[in-house]
């Protein structure tokens, strides 16, 4: 490296750089390149200025926000930090050298899997989308939400973390529950279907369980929720007005005038009718939607009224 | 590093030029924020045996060269395949327009001044993204040549436009510093 230094920024170093920057150097070159790195801080911004001019980058801008980019690293993080929690839960005491054991040649194994089969360690999923994971569990995404699922899924643990709105119809396995991080709250599940609604920017999440049990630990309000088939859960307000309702129940109706079912299957599943058929307003109906996921209550709307309802879009259906 | 907190610091204050060091090789900015989130994560998994306190740069770069060299060799024979065009576009602006675009006129400006010879092979590399072996053949010159041209091509730029980058690069800094504190 005693050349390099004698001729700093000599026409020498600064066409090895370009190589390096090329990626044409041998194997001995870029560890000539590296050495000459970690001598001085600022050789770092050298071969940095140098990438700029070589790669034209001034040219378009780069468009990407450090904020994001560092929450979506939180979240790639926590979700590692979650599946090696879980994996000491699972060892006793006693068994400490056979779960040693065990988690070398895990270990071992993963190692080799990833370097024959895998380049990264998440799998990203993104909406609008509808997939199974590996342990049959079926997920649809709603637009704009994501899903990032490690490659280990299921096999030790069942851990994935969401941003976003979603529909989960969780595979049984009571030994491995299902967990969904998401930024405040976590989701602890066994064998059940179930929707997330989260609006972060107006503190709203909702929960609705179609099927089986689900745990929620609120960490923001410190409070943890159990839901069972039917309940839901909706979290509004600040931090510390925190509404609790379960609105199932709001879905029995007795002689109730449309325009007010319609309001209230609005409410409860967040949804939106376009209602080209006022006259219709005034009948009244007495009806039990509250054991029935949207679709079906749609359904049995409209063979009671004889009215057609047509989903336009995400949110929004036409009563006509 | 001995939190998160200090890491998110050297996340914050470094992710910029890594995404546009990255860029360099990847030229397509959501491949080069992919490929600085990796090197980020293999960072976080070995802090507590890793010490890159004397030049944290100097790791991330030579972390995201070696990122992208594997990349590319997985994925094919040649880097920039994946032009920007390509990409939504919706993402946050996170840098000066003004500062590039200075930069680049400037350079636009120096490269005019380079010796024909060199000007030439300069731009087969930076504008055709050649590499040195083909430039070669397609001027019948050597690689060595050709090696000798970019660094006396990149000798004068750097001494024409270091100036700016200077002041670009003090600006960067001021500007994570702002927004730290905000």
């Amino acid at each position: 490296m005693q050349h390099i230094e004698s001729i700093y920024l000599s026409e020498d170093l600064l066409a090895l750089l370009a190589k390096y920057l090329a990626m044409e150097t041998s194997a001995d070159e870029n560890q000539e390149v590296e050495e000459w790195l970690k001598q001085k801080p600022g050789n770092a911004s050298v071969l940095f200025n140098i990438s700029r001019i070589i790669s034209g980058s001034g040219k378009k801008e780069l468009e990407f926000n450090t904020n994001d980019a560092w929450k979506k690293f939180e979240q790639r993080i926590n979700i590692k930090a979650e599946s090696k929690v879980v994996r000491l839960n699972y060892s006793g005491k006693q068994k400490i050298w056979w779960a040693a054991a065990c988690a070398i040649i895990i270990l071992a194994a993963a190692i080799l899997y990833k370097f024959i089969y895998s380049d990264n360690d998440i799998k990203n999923y993104k909406g609008l989308a509808a997939f199974q994971l590996k342990d049959g569990t079926k997920v649809k995404l709603q637009k704009d939400a994501e899903l990032l699922v490690a490659n280990n899924y299921n096999d030790e643990s069942r851990i994935v973390q969401l941003r976003g709105n979603g529909f989960f119809e969780i595979a049984k396995d009571s030994a491995k529950p299902f967990i969904i991080n998401m930024n405040d709250r976590k989701l602890t599940v066994l064998g059940t279907a179930f929707s997330i609604i989260q609006e972060p920017s107006n503190n709203y999440f909702n929960v609705k369980v179609t099927e089986g049990v689900v745990k929620i630990d609120d960490s923001l309000n410190n409070k943890v929720y159990k839901l069972i088939a039917g309940q839901e859960l909706s979290l509004s307000g600040t931090d510390k007005k925190i509404e609790v309702f379960s609105a199932f129940e709001k879905l029995k109706f007795a002689n109730t005038g449309f325009s007010d079912i319609l309001n209230t299957i609005e409410k409860v599943y967040r949804i939106k009718f376009v209602n080209e058929l006022p006259a219709q307003n005034k009948a009244s109906y007495t009806i039990d939607l509250s054991s029935e996921p949207l679709d079906k209550a749609l359904e049995t709307i409209s063979t009671l009224t004889g009215i057609t309802i047509e989903h336009i879009n995400d949110s929004t259906y036409r009563i006509r | 590093m001995k939190n998160q907190i200090e890491f998110e610091q050297l996340f914050r204050s470094h992710y910029a030029d890594c995404v546009r060091f990255a860029y360099s090789f990847m030229k397509n900015t959501a491949d080069a924020e992919e490929v600085v989130q990796d090197v980020f994560l293999k960072l976080w998994e070995k802090k507590a045996t890793i010490d890159i306190q004397t030049s944290p740069k100097a790791y991330l770069f030579t972390a995201i060269r070696n990122k992208a060299y594997e990349y590319h060799r997985k994925k094919t024979s040649s880097p920039g395949m994946l032009p920007e065009e390509y990409l939504p576009g919706n993402l946050s602006v996170n840098e000066s327009h003004i500062e590039n675009k200075q930069l680049e006129t400037s350079l636009q400006e120096a490269i005019t001044t380079l010796p024909e010879k060199c000007r030439e092979v300069f731009l087969l590399s930076r504008d055709q993204q050649l590499k040195h072996r083909q430039i070669a053949e397609q001027l019948n010159i050597s690689v060595k040549t050709v090696e000798n041209h970019i660094g006396k091509a990149l000798k004068i730029l750097y001494s024409s436009i270091e100036h700016l980058l200077l002041i670009i690069i003090s600006f960067i800094h001021v500007g994570v510093l702002i927004h730290f504190f905000i």
